[in-house]
């Protein structure tokens, strides 16, 4: 019995057009970009579904190569699939150095939702509870407050035993360029926390040195375990 | 005159090695999603693959649909028309291509591909190659918002770049013919569009017997065909980017940037590494900034990023032999380290 012979890149392309549609649903592509290049994954999709209508008409492509390439196109849907609902961890902490002051890149200002009176007038020893991003946007406003942020809990700091780290990660455009921010702490000797586990902390912040850089330093910290906020909370997009 | 002949795809030891590699780093690339899927390191390996994918993807395929529509609606003559007969002026205008052909460095590679095959002369393509993305008015707007509209950084960034693609182009031109320079693909494979075993129902050039109609369809086609032909690279370039980025501390470059040549050479090495978007690296190299690293050393990493990276090596194999590909990743390297060295001693930035 003859058997029709499908495309390679017909079959690609399609592959290419459910895994975007996938990325699309419940934007599910923030995992990997950031909110504003969502126009990204629908231009993918717009030229991906073009290609494909335009190759139905056409025979099968024949040549040696040709499962090889199809198999190395379709590879990074296989990988999309197996980092799942994941964000970046611990692990890639350990290898970016952590940013203490961010530039904001757009023209929005840098404190946008805290009320002018707690930031006019805050008391010597209220507790101000705010974001990783306002801290790092905003230090000089903080040194030596007390606060309480909220981000993923890094047991170890590479190099430094005795130090733990509650970070998040700036986005740009990618996870590829994402760099971590976050408060440094002494490793709590008790403690049932693991690495990546979502924690509070409370305590004052100052400016300490580590390995000739400045690093936000938390004093005395109060540790809670939270929940994880959102999907892709780990992320603060710029 | 009598049509040429018909000739079989070019099948040379070189392209089998480049098969069994390919193969290689399949099997190789399924066994690790086999037995590390659930290991940290590996879900950190997928994020950020699947990241650098997601974001060149469309602009590799927009590249490739371009690429399509100047296949079939530019002919040779018309293409040439765009560029003085003179050689050194030809690269002069094509190192300023990028400005009414605003692509960035994973769509330019597709794109220069056509530009070759319709007989852009060989130090102009690679001009265009090199400054396109950083002529490129987006690029130029995301590094004046990055330096806080800092005028000169981003100018300077433009400069250097047109400079330094200018300079190899004319360069190309004097050291290579195309024959010496060009993979064999264009003019030699059976219908002479350059795909593999091309069996669309066109006809080549844009002869006006074909209704607008069959034309796009015909672009889309080859849009088609140029992505499955040269996607490969692209994904190839991403994984080994990912694993860099995966399983090397950032601190071990900034650990040798001390001093600002080394900070430069640093800078490079993670410009290739990195392989970031032109359209995304000045922040990057803006975030730099706090940590005390020179300008100059910042520069260099936003003019050689989009000039040279893994990804667009492995691109480049697309495109050029791979003597071409080492004459140009050596010049590129020399002439990004040579600029920033001297605008380092001269206290220009």
């Amino acid at each position: 019995m003859a058997v029709k012979r499908i495309s390679g890149p017909l079959v690609v392309l399609a592959a290419w057009i459910i895994a975007l549609a996938w990325l699309l649903r419940e934007d599910r592509y923030q995992l990997f970009l950031a909110p504003e290049f969502g126009f990204l994954i629908y231009i993918s999709l717009v030229v991906c579904a073009v290609f494909c209508i335009s190759l139905l008409a056409e025979p099968p492509v024949s040549g040696k190569d040709q499962l090889i390439k199809g198999m190395i196109l379709i590879l990074p849907i296989v990988f999309m699939g197996a980092a799942g609902d994941n964000t970046l961890g611990s692990f890639a902490l350990s290898k970016r150095p952590v940013a203490t002051m961010v530039q904001k890149n757009s023209d929005t200002p840098l404190v946008q939702d805290l009320d002018a009176k707690t930031l006019s007038e805050p008391g010597k020893d209220d507790i101000q509870e705010i974001s990783i991003a306002r801290l790092v946007r905003n230090w000089d406003q903080y040194d030596g407050r007390h606060i309480r942020v909220e981000g993923l809990f890094s047991k170890t700091v590479e190099g430094h035993d005795h130090l733990a780290a509650v970070f998040r990660y700036f986005i740009t455009c990618c996870v590829a360029d994402a760099m971590p921010v976050g408060v440094f702490l002494a490793s709590p000797e008790e403690m049932d926390l693991a690495d990546n586990d979502w924690v509070r902390i409370t305590g004052r912040v100052i400016m300490k040195q580590l390995d000739g850089y400045d690093i936000i330093f938390m004093e005395t910290p109060g540790i809670e375990k939270t929940e994880q906020p959102a999907k892709n909370a780990a992320y603060i997009y710029d | 005159m009598a049509a040429d002949p018909v000739l079989p795809p070019v099948r040379s030891k070189v392209s089998e090695t480049g098969r069994y590699l390919q193969m290689f780093f399949l099997a190789g690339a399924i066994l690790m999603a086999a037995f590390h899927a659930r290991s940290e390191t590996f879900i950190t390996f997928s994020i950020i693959f699947s990241a650098i994918v997601l974001e060149a993807f469309p602009f590799m395929l927009l590249g490739t649909l371009l690429g399509g529509f100047v296949e079939v609606f530019l002919s040779r003559d018309q293409l040439l028309c765009i560029l003085p007969r003179e050689k050194k002026q030809a690269v002069a205008v094509a190192a300023f291509l990028g400005i009414i052909l605003p692509v960035c460095e994973c769509a330019i590679v597709p794109v220069v591909r056509k530009f070759i095959q319709k007989g852009m002369p060989l130090g102009s393509a690679v001009a265009f190659l090199l400054g396109g993305p950083i002529v490129n008015p987006l690029v130029f707007s995301s590094t004046l918002v990055a330096y806080s509209f800092a005028w000169d950084v981003a100018f300077l960034r433009v400069f250097a770049g047109v400079v330094i693609a200018m300079g190899i182009g004319l360069l190309t031109d004097a050291c290579f013919s195309r024959k010496q320079a060009l993979l064999p693909f264009p003019e030699q494979t059976a219908c002479g569009c350059g795909h593999a075993g091309c069996t669309h129902t066109h006809t080549h050039g844009s002869s006006g017997s074909r209704t607008v109609a069959a034309k796009i369809k015909a672009a889309l086609s080859h849009g088609a065909a140029d992505f499955y032909d040269i996607g490969r690279f692209l994904i190839i370039g991403a994984f080994i980017a990912a694993a860099l980025q995966t399983l090397v501390p950032r601190q071990a470059f900034m650990a040798v940037a001390q001093g600002p040549f080394i900070a430069i050479t640093a800078m490079m090495v993670l410009a290739v590494a990195l392989n970031l978007c032109s359209e995304a690296d000045a922040f990057i190299a803006a975030s730099f900034q706090p940590m005390g690293m020179p300008l100059s050393a910042q520069m260099a990493f936003m003019v050689l990023g989009p000039m040279l990276d893994i990804k667009l090596i492995l691109m480049y194999l697309a495109v050029f032999t791979r003597r071409m590909i080492f004459f140009l990743a050596f010049q590129v390297c020399l002439s990004v380290f040579l600029a920033m060295a001297f605008l380092e001693m001269s206290q220009w930035l």
